[in-house]
């Protein structure tokens, strides 16, 4: 967390509301107001004004019983705001929906924000054990298996770039996976034009996540598909036809408007994209390595 | 109002004591209202804002608007489109999300606004969701008085039945659902007497311009409003009433402010995909 004394002073309360409403998103459980004030280090009536100035504007809420903050409806709305800049999340969303109908799977799409990738919409399976990706959840491209899949697309450059990105800003999240395999799994992935991975509800079977492309090859996204669908054992060496379906159904709406689908961030520089990953990603990370996740 | 809102910076450090120093907290704690209320402007689709547009929007000076998107673009929860020099939700408000926390489910987010409905009819609330052909209670409240509206929770209803949720569902299916499952289900009953399609299809218009039911049957009334989800399809729906006698006015007297709780809730429902892949899609088209 960034420390609000090193800011230019225009408004410090200001700072101190925002240093407190990010305490908040990245809290355990609820907290209170001296919870707040032992972690950022501030004085407790800054932090009760913080605390309701908050409140009141909808960024926090508390159950009425106890005096413990949580998020409110409003980072809420900006969160879903943020994802429908972003013009695949509504257009791509009855491709999912149908992709998720037929195979009973969760199937997400995840948009690319620099090095980072973004859970742009999902669509949970109908299935009994259905997986659970969450919506708006951000994560590093090269983290988890639909990121990983957008990073198949990379130039050798481009994931040098990302590499350097990762190791700067990221070098102590980032659970780093054995390089001879992932760049090897990149490669066949790449090869394939799909990767698989294996998840928790299956050893023999495989979930997998395929790019998407623009006219000029740019990777914008990637849509996962999370659940046991491909046998192991056999061989794998092209998608499954619904899935091809979908992909060429994509890619056919983004050559109709390649402008439209562009990122809403092109034009900043990817490696000035620096996001505060959520802490709890490192448990998400942990069942994926246990589930020997997207490589 | 020219506060120089910059300078009494020392006293958030000291803890306002005296008068003057409570009196710069209250002026800073505006300040910070006002740059919430600018970036909440930013939650609408769509809202690339400048200076201008935002100070006419919010009521606020010019200045306060500026200083305001400076400080939030400083944090990253704007960006400033270099192309047309307006400002855009930035990508930092992704930070802003806490996923310790499960999305709730609809029963968890409906029950206060069932417990307000409620207090206001005192009459039976109940909550229903759609489930194949059928409606299914899931929720509700039963009221105290003598002669009640049975809340049957986990009893089901076919959409076609004339109970105001059943209507309600039904209203805000596509039409070719409609039809689909009218050509379906009417032929099994027929004879039974209460299938009448012309009388579905004027209720469904009906429902679809108010935005809500209102029925009255067997000396019963019953208003039902359509709960929805992230995607403006239906989840459910929140249906209140009881014996005519009693509460028909009270029940309807109350329909405008259960209008409001319905909106409120469905601010919170919006936010939510409260379903999964309905199984019934599979065979359906």
């Amino acid at each position: 967390m960034r420390s609000a004394k090193k800011r230019l002073p225009i408004n410090s309360s200001a700072y101190h509301v925002f240093d407190v409403l990010r305490l908040i998103s990245v809290a355990e459980a609820p907290i209170g107001v001296g919870e707040v004030s032992r972690r950022l280090d501030l004085p407790a009536p800054t932090v009760h004004r913080a605390l309701t100035t908050l409140e009141e504007s909808g960024y926090i809420r508390r159950d009425a019983s106890v005096p413990r903050y949580e998020l409110g409806l409003m980072p809420q709305h900006l969160t879903r705001t943020l994802l429908r800049r972003f013009a695949l999340t509504n257009d791509a969303a009855p491709i999912i929906r149908q992709l998720a109908a037929e195979t009973g799977e969760t199937v997400s799409l995840t948009v690319r924000l620099g090095w980072y990738g973004l859970r742009a919409a999902v669509v949970y399976g109908g299935n009994d054990i259905y997986h659970r990706d969450r919506l708006a959840e951000i994560d590093l491209l090269i983290n988890d298996p639909a990121g990983r899949c957008i990073c198949s697309c990379f130039s050798k450059d481009e994931m040098e770039r990302c590499r350097a990105f990762v190791g700067k800003h990221h070098a102590k999240e980032v659970h780093r996976p054995n390089e001879r395999i992932l760049t090897q799994a990149l490669k066949i992935a790449a090869e394939r034009g799909f990767l698989t991975w294996k998840t928790h509800s299956s050893a023999e079977f495989l979930a997998l996540a395929f790019p998407i492309k623009t006219p000029t090859g740019e990777c914008i996204g990637s849509i996962a598909m999370t659940g046991p669908l491909l046998r192991a054992s056999s061989n794998n060496t092209s998608a499954p036809a619904w899935a091809e379906a979908a992909r060429v159904k994509l890619e056919r709406m983004i050559e109709s408007a390649p402008d439209r689908y562009l990122s809403p961030y092109a034009h900043i520089d990817v490696d000035n994209i620096v996001i505060a990953l959520p802490r709890n990603n490192a448990r998400v990370r942990q069942e994926i390595r246990e589930g020997t996740g997207g490589v | 109002m020219k506060s120089p809102l910059g300078k009494e910076i020392p006293m958030m450090l000291v803890g306002g004591r005296t008068q003057t120093r409570d009196g710069d907290a209250r002026e800073q704690n505006k300040a910070t209202v006002r740059i919430l209320s600018v970036l909440s402007a930013f939650a609408k689709d769509n809202s690339a804002n400048g200076v201008t547009e935002l100070s006419e929007e919010l009521g606020m000076s010019k200045n306060m608007v500026y200083r305001a998107l400076t400080t939030l673009s400083e944090l990253g929860y704007l960006v400033r489109n270099d192309d047309n020099k307006k400002y855009e939700l930035g990508y930092r408000v992704a930070e802003l999300q806490n996923s310790n926390f499960q999305d709730p489910d609809l029963r968890a987010l409906c029950a206060p606004y069932i417990e307000a409905i409620y207090r206001l009819t005192r009459e039976t609330v109940c909550l229903s969701v759609r489930s194949g052909d059928y409606i299914v209670f899931i929720d509700g409240i039963e009221t105290k008085a003598a002669s009640v509206w049975r809340l049957n929770i986990g009893g089901l209803r076919p959409l076609h039945a004339p109970t105001s949720s059943a209507r309600v569902t039904l209203a805000f299916l596509r039409d070719e659902e409609i039809e689909s499952y009218l050509a379906r289900r009417l032929k099994k009953l027929s004879g039974s007497g209460v299938t009448d399609e012309d009388r579905i299809w004027r209720d469904v218009r009906d429902i679809r311009k108010r935005g809500y039911a209102v029925t009255t049957r067997k000396r019963m009334v019953a208003v039902a409003f359509p709960i929805f989800g992230d995607d403006d399809r239906l989840h459910g729906v929140i249906a209140t009433g009881g014996p005519e006698e009693r509460s028909g006015e009270q029940v309807i007297d109350a329909v405008p402010r259960i209008k409001e709780l319905v909106e409120e809730l469905n601010a919170h429902t919006k936010l939510y995909s409260l379903d999964v892949t309905p199984f019934w899609q599979e065979g359906e088209e």
